[in-house]
């Protein structure tokens, strides 16, 4: 094993800050190449990694790092780990990683900003390595923040229009919202089994271990609720219910971006990090019908929309939040298998798709508008071909990769038996809303593809003679995607084929999440023949619609059912429903804090309040400069008769004793200094009983009672005195 | 240190009162005088009376020096400067301030009050009951003072000669008329 | 004479300096006010150097006289000044340094 596992997520992201610190030094080609050779370089070396080590070892290699920080009970190491699963996300990763890097020579090739995107790039794929490898919470959380960054960094990476930056910005903010969930579901998970390392947590929760399943929050043990947490942030980084609203906006970034990030890696994180923590899921069959539940509702709900949109890029954005959602059904049923398959196959096709949508778009000077598109086959034939591959793999029409890897899902949503006797009913139901969502997805697919490809050009003239394939730089990542679209699927194969070939994913995942889920043969083939069906149905069916462009049903259903479609064109105005609940409260909230707190309270008070005090006390000190000497001197006068006054008095004894005996009081003053007089005053009459030099005196009193003694220290020479009271009560 | 007494004299005892009288009548009338003529004149007078003080304490050269310099020059200056600024004093006492000022006169009284006191107490201590001449030869006489001023004290002699030198150039230059001043 | 009773005369005569330093409006009685101060110092000095039968108390009191000369030249400059410019010579207006 000659590298060590940091290397992988190093080489981006040294790539990034030599980018982002010297790019700007560079020429184009330069900086092209440092960026595309990082992300190869990890290719290579995790494709050697994965190679060797778990030939190896199969329980995967680790590298630790250092320790990171060890607070009290909690130590957290700097650790990476690749085994079953993070070794093939992690070749995902780098794969399509490399292939969009070189796209993007050719797709930016007249962007200016060369150095900071790829440096962006690079930067995101190490910090989605980091995500990846990541052998405890903390690390993964490293890169959990890290792509949230850069999704934030590129889809504001032509920042001059405020809607780039304000997409980047709800991209960000919505992630971090789900962050919180990531952050409660690590509390409660080291709360509960004390260790924050991912082999820790799995293993006690392989275990059963009563720290996880024991406990009653409002019914629900431990494992429930760290996983639910967890699974808000999953629904934030991949886009489910209720946090899926980002990804629609996040297509103001450049395409390649798209692709890879909103397509192939990030949103997949979330998917990733269930697969991962699966045996806690598997603890909290609730927890797991709620991710299966919002998966499949997701997926319908987002094959909906993308009916109605009118752009390239976010009807794709829609396709990749239903997909998605299909993927949390896979794991959600506990299928982890399925549904890591899926992001599989799902990352070649989905790229391959969105780099289609970038090559049109190049083609189209920049506009996504498919009402304005049209027969593109005849002059983009290589783009033509690799999205037709694509479209028949996300269409799940058979032998295509996308084919295996939805009937995976669906199949084992079935077949599933986690949830127990009291939530059987869940697997099906979800089963069944995938088939109605595949059924969706297949419409829309194909409507797209009939209005761009097919038909007459509706465009203008003068975008119409421009219009061009794009150069290899571009074809080639999508020839390769397109084939992978088309073959990924080998790794997949179903049982009933093949008894010792088939799933093999299946099987090489097992070491990572667990054993494989069992479907029994006729529901496999059951399966199959459904989805087949309903894949060309929903083919057939687009083709009357818009078939060459906008035909006469379409426009029919649309003039029939007016409030439908602006509805569904208007995604349901789930983003103008969120803006009234949650934006116009918080704008509110901060409009009250401005006025009362900032404007009020710290400008009028803490610091008007300040300047206030500094001005009267001028004001008054100011009085006391009147210019006028004689006034000077008179106060002179005064403060030098005050200082005579006080050093002329006698000095005050150190101590004063009086003793009572019986009838009689004495007062001691210590010892007498000389040239004072002592006079004392017993009875308090006003008249010195005793006077003299002696510093003690006593008195015999005639009744009982409260008396007031005074005694007056004089000093002769100054003609000043001191006098002291003490009160005696005579029993 | 000749620290003896003898008791005064009659003669003394009333010369004494009668110059002392003097003094401090001079002075009251100096500072109650409305006119700043009649105060200078005053003044004059207070001078002179305190001259025969200084003469009773066996200080010659001082009583001369008083009479000469202070009476002689100084208040020569003063009568200068009164006669060129030949106003008026309508209000003797400013009302303005009046309660600081007289709070710091009673202040001043109270500080001297208590020091007197103190004087009178101990009046009993031999510095403070001496009523004799020393014995030293030409006690206070001009060449006996003069001859400690040019031997022991001749820097700082020298120093003060300086000094009024600064003062003659000062006042020179502080009321010269600039060139600008003049009205053509 | 005993030597206290011409210190007593000093003080009195000093504290009358002091009341009409302090109570007099008219810079010229001032200035003749502070003289008397002085003077009252001097009367002191020589009590005590005749008490003492030490002449250095004269040596001072020709210092002081030196100095009182000088300052009263000075002084009263800058009364001829002051007097030139604002053309009056009470100190109610002269107070240009009111804060």
């Amino acid at each position: 094993m000659i590298f060590q596992l940091r290397i992988i997520p190093l080489l981006p992201l040294l790539g990034a800050a030599y980018l982002i610190l010297f790019g700007r030094h560079h020429g184009r080609r330069t900086v092209q190449g440092i960026a595309c050779t990082a992300v190869g370089a990890a290719f290579v070396v995790a494709a050697h990694a994965l190679w060797v080590g778990l030939s190896v070892n199969p329980n995967g290699l680790t590298d630790r790092v250092g320790t990171w920080f060890s607070s009290g009970d909690l130590q957290v190491d700097l650790a990476l780990r690749m085994d079953a699963l993070s070794g093939l996300v992690c070749l995902v990763v780098t794969f399509v990683g490399a292939l969009i890097h070189i796209y993007s020579t050719g797709y930016m090739a007249h962007d200016k900003d060369t150095a900071r995107f790829f440096a962006y790039l690079n930067l995101f794929c190490g910090a989605m390595l980091l995500l990846v490898l990541g052998d405890s919470l903390p690390v993964m959380f490293i890169g959990w923040e890290g792509v949230g960054l850069c999704s934030y960094l590129l889809i504001g990476f032509w920042y001059g229009e405020t809607a780039n930056a304000s997409a980047g910005k709800k991209a960000f903010i919505t992630n971090r919202v789900g962050d919180l969930g990531f952050l409660i579901g690590m509390f409660l998970l080291f709360r509960a089994t004390g260790t924050l390392d991912i082999p820790g947590i799995v293993d006690t929760a392989r275990a059963g271990s009563p720290a996880l399943t024991a406990g009653s929050w409002w019914g629900q043990p431990v494992a429930f609720w760290a996983a639910l947490f967890l699974f808000l942030g999953a629904a934030g980084k991949s886009a489910q219910i209720p946090l899926y609203i980002w990804l629609p906006d996040a297509m103001a970034g450049p395409t390649p971006v798209s692709a890879l990030i909103h397509a192939a890696t990030m949103v997949t994180a979330g998917v990733y990090m269930v697969a991962r923590l699966g045996a806690l899921y598997l603890l909290a069959p609730t927890a797991m019908a709620i991710v299966a539940g919002i998966g499949a509702l997701t997926a319908l709900f987002a094959a909906v929309i993308a009916f109605g949109q009118n752009d390239f890029k976010k009807v794709l954005a829609y396709s990749t939040i239903s997909q998605l959602g299909f993927m949390f059904v896979g794991v959600g049923t506990g299928n982890f298998a399925g549904g890591v398959f899926h992001l599989f196959t799902h990352a070649f096709f989905k790229a391959g798709l969105f780099l289609c949508a970038g090559s049109v778009m190049h083609a189209m000077a920049g506009s996504g508008d498919i009402t304005r598109m049209g027969g593109l086959a005849r002059k983009m034939p290589w783009t033509t071909w690799v999205f037709r591959v694509c479209w028949l793999a996300i269409c799940g029409v058979p032998l295509f990769s996308g084919f295996f890897s939805k009937d995976a899902i669906i199949a084992g949503a079935f077949a599933t038996e986690v949830f127990g006797p009291r939530l059987h009913w869940v697997g099906p139901a979800v089963a069944a809303a995938l088939m109605a969502a595949a059924l969706g997805t297949a419409f829309y697919m194909s409507r797209l593809y009939y209005l761009v490809f097919t038909g007459e050009c509706r465009a203008d003239a003068h975008t119409r003679e421009h219009l061009h394939e794009s150069p290899v730089t571009m074809v080639g990542p999508l020839v390769v995607l397109g084939l992978g679209a088309v073959f990924a699927g080998i790794v997949g194969l179903p049982l009933v084929f093949s008894r010792a070939h088939g799933d093999r994913i299946g099987h090489w995942l097992a070491t990572g999440v667990g054993p494989v889920l069992e479907v029994p043969y006729y529901v496999e083939w059951r399966v199959m023949i459904a989805s087949t069906a309903i894949a060309l149905a929903g083919i057939g069916l687009a083709w009357p619609f818009f078939g060459g462009g906008v035909r006469e049903p379409a426009r029919r259903f649309a003039s029939a059912l007016p409030h439908l479609v602006a509805a569904v064109r208007g995604k349901f105005f789930v983003d103008e429903i969120y803006g009234w609940l949650v934006v116009r409260p918080l704008r509110g909230l901060s409009r009250v804090f401005f006025l009362v707190v900032d404007r009020i309270l710290i400008d009028k008070l803490l610091i008007g309040g300040w300047t206030v005090l500094a001005d009267s006390a001028g004001r008054t000190l100011r009085l006391v400069q009147v210019g006028d000497v004689q006034r000077y001197l008179a106060i002179f006068a005064v403060g030098l008769a005050a200082l005579v006054y006080v050093m002329a008095r006698p000095a005050a004894p150190a101590e004063v004793r009086v003793r009572i005996d019986g009838r009689s009081a004495m007062v001691d003053l210590g010892a007498a200094a000389d040239r004072l007089e002592y006079g004392f005053d017993f009875d308090g009459d006003g008249l010195e009983d005793r006077i003299g030099d002696g510093s003690s005196a006593q008195w015999l009193y005639a009744h009982a009672g409260h008396y007031q003694v005074r005694v007056r220290i004089t000093d002769p020479r100054w003609n000043t005195s001191r006098t002291l009271t003490r009160t005696v009560d005579i029993p | 240190m000749n620290l003896a007494t003898h008791t005064a004299t009659l003669a003394e005892m009333i010369a004494f009162a009668v110059l002392t009288a003097g003094v401090l009548g001079g002075g009251l009338v100096t500072i109650t005088r409305r006119n700043p003529v009649s105060a200078v004149m005053s003044l004059v007078l207070t001078f002179a009376a305190l001259a025969g003080v200084f003469a009773t304490l066996s200080a010659h050269f001082l009583a001369i020096l008083q009479v000469l310099v202070y009476a002689g020059a100084i208040m020569v200056l003063f009568v200068f400067v009164v006669m060129m600024m030949n106003r008026d004093e309508i209000t003797p006492i400013s009302r303005r301030g009046l309660g600081t000022r007289a709070a710091g006169v009673l202040a001043a009284g109270y500080v001297f009050y208590r020091v007197a006191w103190l004087v009178n107490r101990e009046r009993g201590l031999p510095v403070l009951a001496a009523t004799e001449t020393p014995p030293v030869k030409d006690f206070g006489t001009v060449s006996s003072v003069g001859a400690l001023l040019f031997s022991d004290f001749l820097f700082p002699f020298e120093a003060i000669s300086l000094l009024l030198l600064v003062a003659v150039v000062g006042a020179v230059m502080l009321t010269r008329h600039l060139r600008e001043d003049r009205v053509p | 004479m005993p030597t206290y009773a011409y210190i007593l005369v000093s003080l009195a005569l000093f504290f009358v300096g002091c009341a009409g330093v302090l109570l007099r409006r008219n810079v010229l009685i001032v200035l003749m006010s502070v003289e008397l101060q002085l003077a009252a110092g001097t009367l002191a000095l020589l009590a005590f150097s005749r008490a003492l039968g030490d002449q250095k108390g004269h040596v001072f009191a020709f210092f002081v006289m030196a100095l009182a000369a000088a300052e009263a030249a000075v002084g009263l400059a800058i009364v001829v000044s002051v007097f030139r410019t604002r053309r009056t010579a009470s100190l109610d207006e002269v107070n240009a340094l009111k804060g």
